[in-house]
């Protein structure tokens, strides 16, 4: 078993706003090792997309530990940080908004490489060009589109150069934060195959975090889910799939419509909608949408324990979950 | 590389469609065309007036006996109770009126600017006592903040465009925040970030020429306003003083003879007017072309 | 035609002739802007069965959107020009209906679901006096009565009545997505276009939805076309298919057919980029390319490029439709061979 690369422990972010504290993260513990992908799946609101920024620290976070090869990415300081930048990367969700509409291709894909001042002195600016270059090539961008613009392309080429942005400074590390939610499927199958391969041959690691189950049950090695800012449910990719447990996770599994004619296909609906994360009580978050909640639900939140090996449920009820299932 | 370097001169090239389409753009609307001929007409004068005219003479020279002789051949627009020649004056005076209007709106973007973009920017509580400082300035309405800095600072030239651009600090400084917030959160700012920039870096290469449109537009709008502001405090006396033939002077020298000579008050009246309305003219066709919306 | 009540007459007689909730024949959408034409629409033909729920797949730009809203006249002409042998809704031709007879059209025999529950609702007017509006609108209604209706369809569609006066903002997605639906079902339409209506939603919201539409339409007995770029949905909502690609439809039949004796190579190609939930490890298959530029196509088929089965003759002509005895239909140029199958097996 390989070492971990990036340890979160007890992650916690909350934002204060008029209405209230919002607990977007409350507690959220995991660990990666290199060269794998953990997939963090949960419906919007859940505080997944904050989880991967507070990771980056492009969102401070209230409290908690990431370490990340040894170091405590919340107490770096800038130099630290900025050497961190290097090894930590992300890819954004949306091409369409996460690339700025008056640079070009070429400059988009450099600029890490500038700000960071990687080359310097005589011939940097061809060696800038080189890279860029060899990163276009990377990607899959043509060369003929060096300067062009974002608007001039579709949302996969775009996405293409948000991942060669993430690349130009060798990362060992990306946060994949609904890289392809906002593409055609055709498309889609495309830059997955593309990140598949770069991680790979660059040995990348990844959190890849999304709400597409069958995205994250194709690329993911393990998975955690998410509700309401704690992490409900973490397993192998397999075993998850195989064994939902918590009740949450069965009824996201069930409600993913498959591509495939199925007779009489048995949905598991839940009732209702993720509730506001402000001012939380101190109970289980899916207490009141859950079908097996009680009165002991209702005392303090259930910590993840291991019900089967590498297999994490927070639920008191998994006993009874798991009666039933057996009946079925 | 040989490909490269071919599209690198391209790159010029489609920077440069991008303001050929807002050119374009404008140029489809005809009263935009109208402003900006007539403004860029009014340039050329201000600019030229010194080969045009001798100050010393044509346009303060006293001439008393061609005095209060009606607009004809020899005077165009006539002479004024000193036998100046008004076309002279009403001439030279454009200098005055499109210096003024741009040196304080200049003067108040260099300061607004700052302003709304840092509090834009940082936000929080910093964002929230500039922002009050701001408002409480723009609770006094500008024309009688001008008019009591004016008082303050002693009637000149310079005191008068300091005044006009305090005033108008306010409205870029807001203007600013506004569009800075709404270009703030778009997520290539995060992008910039993870990539290690500064803010400085992030706040120069990519907050202020996204919000560049709004700003511009705003401008050009309120230096028309600004000179229409400057008419109206030299003719209750409070900016520039006569003999300089600014048109609220101007106007004010003539409203005397009102009865016997109206024309002294016409043309400065309807120099103020076509100015003003040419230069906002230009900021309408502006903020048209510019406004993404529109576009196609 | 001189008085309302023999118009109503004559169009109850042409709503029983026409066999087809909506008929289509040969629409062509354009936009036609001063730089460029761009080809929305390319010729398609379209008959939707009473009580059937017809699901129009493909990707971004395949003109789903367009061809349904022009169902409606509500293609903005210019730029749009909107030319077709005839669209018939309910047996009227739409294309010779006055705007005031539109209006009555739209809401009481076809009303639309649209994909984004916050642009399409009105945020300055109460939820519930928008469902009542749209009633009103549409019969001599008391205002009283109207809101007990739009009460009513709030119910229906799981949203508590006493929520009727409050603002769409402080609804959530999944809730304003079914007062959207409350809307186009509260008079009752003889048919549905819903245009992605769950694109927007979260999974388990998408389920509930879903679940509520299909419900309303086996209660209402409603013909229903329903927009989607995943086939997911399909494979829950319907009983019909037509898959698109630039403007076109490609391949048509019932759900079955399209699902597990899948012709063209198109909709092999959808089937092959999506990830496979029972083998994780099996690979995608994108794909390769983009789809052409509308307002540049190619002159033969639009695909061949990104197809792998393209032969010299695609490249040259249009596919012809080719219907099969069971009433499965492709477009594809390579089913002239009979030997031809693609490589997907059901």
């Amino acid at each position: 078993m390989q070492e971990a690369i990036l340890k979160v422990t007890n992650l916690k972010k909350y934002f204060k706003t008029k209405k209230g504290t919002v607990h977007a993260v409350d507690g959220v513990s995991f660990s990666i090792e290199k060269g794998k992908t953990l997939g963090i799946v949960g419906e919007s609101g859940c505080g997944k997309s904050t989880t991967g920024r507070a990771i980056l620290r492009l969102v401070e976070p209230t409290d908690g530990e990431v370490i990340f090869e040894g170091i405590d990415v919340t107490k770096a300081d800038k130099k630290q940080l900025s050497a961190l930048r290097r090894d930590m990367q992300i890819v954004f969700q949306d091409p369409f908004s996460s690339v700025n509409p008056r640079m070009t291709v070429s400059q988009l894909i450099a600029e890490p490489l500038v700000v960071n001042k990687i080359y310097k002195g005589r011939g940097s600016k061809q060696q800038i060009e080189d890279r860029v270059l060899e990163l276009m090539d990377t990607v899959g961008l043509a060369r003929r589109l060096y300067n062009s613009y974002p608007h001039e392309l579709d949302g996969g080429r775009r996405q293409r150069i948000g991942i060669a942005r993430a690349l130009a400074m060798n990362p060992k590390f990306i946060v994949c934060d609904e890289p392809v939610s906002a593409l055609d499927v055709s498309i889609q199958a495309q830059i997955l195959n593309l990140m598949k391969e770069l991680q790979n041959s660059l040995q990348l690691t990844y959190i890849f975090i999304t709400h597409n189950l069958s995205v994250v049950n194709h690329f993911a090695d393990e998975i955690a889910v998410m509700y309401l800012g704690s992490l409900v449910e973490k397993a192998p990719v397999k075993e998850l799939f195989d064994h939902p447990m918590h009740p949450y996770t069965q009824a996201l599994l069930s409600a993913i419509p498959v591509p495939e004619i199925t007779e009489n296909e048995e949905e598991i609906l839940i009732k209702g909608e993720i509730t506001s994360p402000v001012n939380l009580p101190e109970e289980c978050r899916f207490y009141s949408r859950c079908s097996y909640a009680c009165e002991l639900c209702k005392k303090g939140r259930p910590e993840l324990q291991e019900v089967r090996p590498g297999h994490f449920v927070a639920c008191r009820r998994i006993h009874d979950v798991r009666m039933e299932e057996k009946r079925i | 590389m040989d490909r490269v370097e071919k599209s690198c001169k391209n790159s010029a090239g489609v920077r440069q469609n991008r303001a050929l389409a807002v050119w374009r753009q404008f140029r489809r609307n005809k009263g935009a065309m109208i402003g900006l001929i007539i403004t860029a007409a009014l340039i050329l004068l201000a600019v030229s007036a010194d080969f045009i005219w001798d100050y010393e003479t044509d346009v303060i020279g006293m001439n008393i006996a061609d005095r209060m002789i009606s607009p004809g051949t020899k005077y165009l627009f006539g002479t004024d109770n000193y036998g100046r020649d008004m076309l002279a004056r009403v001439g030279y005076g454009a200098r005055y009126s499109l210096v003024i209007g741009a040196v304080s709106v200049l003067f108040g973007l260099f300061v607004g600017v700052p302003i709304g973009t840092s509090a834009g920017y940082l936000g929080g509580r910093y964002d929230t006592i500039i922002m009050r400082m701001i408002d409480a300035f723009s609770i006094v309405p500008s024309i009688l903040l001008t008019i009591l800095m004016v008082t303050v600072l002693g009637t000149s030239l310079l005191n008068l465009m300091i005044a006009l651009a305090i005033s108008t600090i306010p409205i870029f400084a807001r203007i600013t925040r506004a569009s800075v917030l709404t270009v703030r959160y778009n997520e290539y700012i995060e992008s910039a970030k993870a990539i290690g920039a500064s803010d400085f870096y992030i706040i120069t290469k990519y907050i202020i020429p996204n919000c560049f449109s709004p700003i511009l537009v705003q401008a050009t709008l309120r230096m028309g306003t600004n000179i229409i502001s400057a008419a109206g405090l030299s003719y209750i006396g409070l900016g520039v003083a006569l003999p300089t033939p600014e048109w609220g002077a101007l106007l004010s020298a003539s409203k005397q003879f009102i009865i016997q000579a109206p024309y002294l008050c016409f043309f400065p009246g309807l120099a103020i007017m076509i100015t003003v309305m040419s230069i906002n003219l230009v900021g309408d066709g502006l903020r048209d072309a510019l406004d993404p919306k529109l576009k196609r | 035609m001189f008085y309302d009540g023999n118009v109503s007459a004559e169009r109850k007689e042409e709503k029983k002739q026409s066999k087809y909730a909506i008929d289509v024949e040969n629409l062509r959408v354009r936009y036609e802007t001063s730089s460029e034409v761009v080809m929305a629409v390319n010729g398609i033909d379209l008959q939707l069965k009473r009580g059937v729920t017809l699901g129009i797949v493909g990707e971004t730009g395949a003109g789903k959107t367009t061809s349904m809203l022009s169902l409606m006249n509500l293609i903005e002409t210019p730029p749009g020009v909107v030319e077709a042998d005839h669209i018939y809704v309910n047996g009227t031709d739409v294309q010779r209906l006055s705007a005031a007879e539109l209006c009555r059209i739209r809401g009481n025999e076809i009303a639309m679901i649209f994909q984004d529950p916050m642009t399409s609702l009105n945020p300055v007017m109460k939820v519930g006096e928008q469902i009542s509006e749209s009633i009103m609108l549409h019969g001599r209604v008391s205002k009283k009565d109207a809101m007990e209706r739009a009460a009513r369809m709030l119910e229906i569609v799981g949203i508590s009545p006493s929520r009727a006066s409050e603002y769409p903002h402080q609804f959530s997605g999944g809730m304003r997505q079914r007062v959207g639906i409350a809307i186009a079902l509260a008079c009752k339409p003889e048919i549905l276009i819903a245009d992605e209506p769950t694109t927007a939603l979260d999974v388990t919201i998408q389920a509930q939805v879903l679940k509520l539409m299909k419900q309303l339409k086996t209660e209402y007995g409603t013909s229903m076309i329903l927009i989607t770029h995943d086939l997911g949905v399909v494979a829950r909502m319907c009983d019909e298919v037509a898959v698109m690609y630039a403007g076109r439809i490609v391949e048509q039949g019932t759900l079955k057919q399209i699902f597990n004796e899948t012709l063209h190579p198109y909709t092999e190609g959808l089937f092959n980029s999506l990830p496979n939930i029972h083998n994780r490890v099996a690979s995608l298959k994108p794909i390769p390319g983009l789809m052409p530029d509308p307002a540049n196509l190619p002159q033969g088929c639009a695909f061949a490029k990104r197809c792998p089965y393209a032969a010299q003759a695609c490249y040259a002509e249009q596919p012809a439709r080719k219907t099969y005895e069971d009433g499965h239909s492709v477009w594809c140029t390579a089913y002239r061979d009979a030997e031809f199958h693609i490589k997907r097996k059901g």
